[in-house]
C-alpha cells in the first residue's frame, strides 16, 4: 500500500498522532520504522493521502515530527 | 475484617481491577513501547488507553501529559526536583504530607531552594488563600497544596489557590492522593499545572503505581535510563511522557489503574463521594456520643470534607486504641500518618490520632459495628 510514514518519536506520540488524524477523517495506523537517532524509537503513523494536510494537522496539535519516509 | 483504612490504600479492589491485572500478566505480558512486535504494540495501546482515561478524568491537556510513576510520592518528588532550579522559592500548605515536606526540606538543607508554609485557617477558605498570597514573593516558582488532608479530611480551596497562582504567574502542583476518584478535579478549571495521584486509593488500582499529570514542562529528569527511544545518545530524552518513565513500566499496575478509572466512571464520582460522606456523617453522629471521644474536625459537609476522620479517646494512646480495634477485627490507622504538619496544627504531635476512612465498598453496618466496638474500648 503506497503512502507516507510520519515519524513521531515515541510510541505515545505515534498514538496521539493517529488519534488526531483519524478524528479528522484520515485512516492512519501505527507502524514501526527503523530506529535511528533522528527517528526516535522508531514509531510513526502511516497515511495514504493528503500528506501535507496531515503534517499541518499534527503540527497544529504540537506533535513533533522527526521525519517523513515514503512507503512503496 | 472491617477495613476502615482506605486512606492508606483501598482494601477492596473491584473484580474488574483484579481481572485486568491478570490479563496484563497473561495476554499482554510484554514490554510496551520497546519492541516492535504485535504483543508489545498491543500492550502499548493499553497503556495509551489508560493515559487517555486519566486525561479525561482530570481534564488534562492530553494523554501525552500523563506520566506513570512508582507511587504518588515519586510523582511529587518528580515535580519538586524536576521543576525547581537553584534559588527558587516554594510555598507549601501547613497540612502537607511528608511526600511534599521531606523533598522540599531536603532541597532547602542542600542550599538549593527556600520555602514558606502557608497557614491553613480551618473553616475559612478566604483566609487560607490570603495566607498563600502573603507567602508568595517575586522568587516564588511553585505552590504545592494537598487537595484534601489525609488527617483531617479538610478539602482545600484548590480552585481559588489555582486562580491566585495563575494571577501571580506561579506554577501550581496539587497532591490529589486522597481526592482522586472521590472529588471532581479539573486541571483546566482549577489552573493545576501538576497533579499527583495515588491510584491505589480512590481509583482502586493495585499498589506500586502512581500518576503525575503534567500540563507544564518539567525541566529536569530525576531518573535517567532506558526509554525505548534515542538509544544511541547518552543524554536522557525529555519528550513527554517517556522521558520521565525510564525503565520498564508497571504494566499490571497500569491495567489496574485503567480498570479502576472505568469502575469509578461507571459508578460516578458524585455517587461515590455522597456514599462515603454519608458514612462519615453517620460515624460522626454516633462517635460524638461516646464518652471521652475527642474529634478534630467539624461535622462533615459536602465538598468541604473528604471521607477521612481523626479522633482520640482520652486517657488512651492512639496506638492502643488502634491495637484494640485490630483485636476486634477493625482496621484503622494510628499515629502521625506521615503528616506531622497536620498534627502540629491540631496539637496531636505527641500522641497522633486514630484515623478512619471508608471506601465505596464500606457498608453502614460496618460503621455501626466499628462504633459499637469503639464504645466498648472507651469504657
Amino acid at each position: 500500500m503506497k503512502g507516507h510514514i510520519i515519524i513521531t518519536g515515541t510510541v505515545t506520540y505515534a498514538m496521539r498522532a493517529r488519534e488526531i488524524l483519524n478524528r479528522d477523517g484520515f485512516n492512519s495506523r501505527i507502524v514501526r520504522v527503523k530506529a535511528s537517532p533522528t527517528n526516535g524509537c522508531g514509531y510513526g503513523v502511516f497515511v495514504q493521502r493528503n500528506l501535507e494536510e496531515a503534517i499541518s494537522l499534527l503540527k497544529d496539535n504540537e506533535i513533533k515530527i522527526l521525519g517523513i519516509t515514503a512507503k512503496e | 475484617m472491617i477495613y476502615l483504612d482506605n486512606a492508606a490504600t483501598s482494601g477492596n479492589k473491584p473484580k474488574a481491577v483484579i481481572e485486568a491485572v491478570l490479563r496484563a500478566l497473561t495476554e499482554f505480558s510484554a514490554n510496551p513501547g520497546r519492541s516492535g512486535h504485535k504483543r508489545s504494540l498491543a500492550a502499548a495501546e493499553k497503556v495509551y488507553d489508560c493515559r487517555s482515561k486519566l486525561c479525561d478524568l482530570f481534564d488534562a491537556g492530553g494523554p501525552q501529559n500523563v506520566i506513570f510513576t512508582n507511587n504518588c510520592t515519586s510523582a511529587l518528588n518528580m515535580v519538586i526536583k524536576g521543576v525547581l532550579n537553584k534559588n527558587d522559592h516554594v510555598v507549601i500548605s501547613s497540612l502537607e504530607h511528608n511526600s511534599v515536606v521531606r523533598p522540599v526540606e531536603t532541597l532547602r538543607r542542600r542550599g538549593l531552594i527556600t520555602y514558606d508554609v502557608a497557614e491553613v485557617i480551618l473553616g475559612d477558605d478566604e483566609a487560607t488563600v490570603r495566607s498563600f498570597e502573603k507567602c508568595i514573593t517575586s522568587k516564588t516558582c511553585l505552590v504545592i497544596c494537598t487537595h484534601s488532608s489525609n488527617v483531617l479530611g479538610l478539602v482545600m480551596p484548590i480552585k481559588k489557590i489555582g486562580q491566585l497562582c495563575k494571577s501571580r504567574n506561579v506554577l501550581f502542583c496539587v497532591d490529589a492522593a486522597q481526592s482522586a476518584g472521590v472529588l471532581p478535579i479539573s486541571m483546566k478549571e482549577m489552573n493545576i499545572d501538576y497533579l499527583c495521584v495515588a491510584p491505589h486509593k480512590g481509583l482502586y488500582a493495585p499498589t506500586g503505581i502512581g500518576v503525575l499529570v503534567a500540563n507544564k514542562p518539567i525541566a529536569h529528569t530525576i531518573i535517567e535510563g532506558g526509554t525505548g527511544s534515542m538509544s544511541e545518545i547518552m543524554i536522557q530524552p525529555t519528550d513527554m511522557p517517556e522521558g520521565f518513565e525510564s525503565g520498564t513500566l508497571n504494566l499490571p499496575g497500569i491495567f489496574g489503574v485503567s480498570a479502576g478509572v472505568s469502575f469509578v466512571n461507571k459508578i460516578g464520582l458524585q455517587k461515590i463521594y455522597e456514599h462515603e460522606l454519608s458514612l462519615m456523617k453517620f460515624a460522626y453522629e454516633k462517635i460524638t456520643k461516646i464518652k471521652g471521644i475527642q474529634l478534630y474536625t467539624p461535622y462533615p459537609e459536602k465538598y468541604l470534607s473528604a471521607p477521612v476522620m481523626s479522633f482520640n479517646l482520652r486517657h488512651k494512646t492512639s496506638f492502643d486504641v488502634a491495637a484494640s480495634l485490630d483485636e476486634m477485627g477493625v482496621a484503622v490507622r494510628a499515629g502521625l500518618h506521615c503528616a506531622p504538619f497536620a498534627h502540629k496544627r491540631i496539637g496531636t504531635l505527641e500522641n497522633g490520632t486514630v484515623r478512619i476512612s471508608p471506601s465505596y465498598f464500606t457498608k453502614k453496618e460496618e460503621i455501626q459495628a466499628f462504633i459499637s466496638k469503639l464504645a466498648i474500648i472507651a469504657r
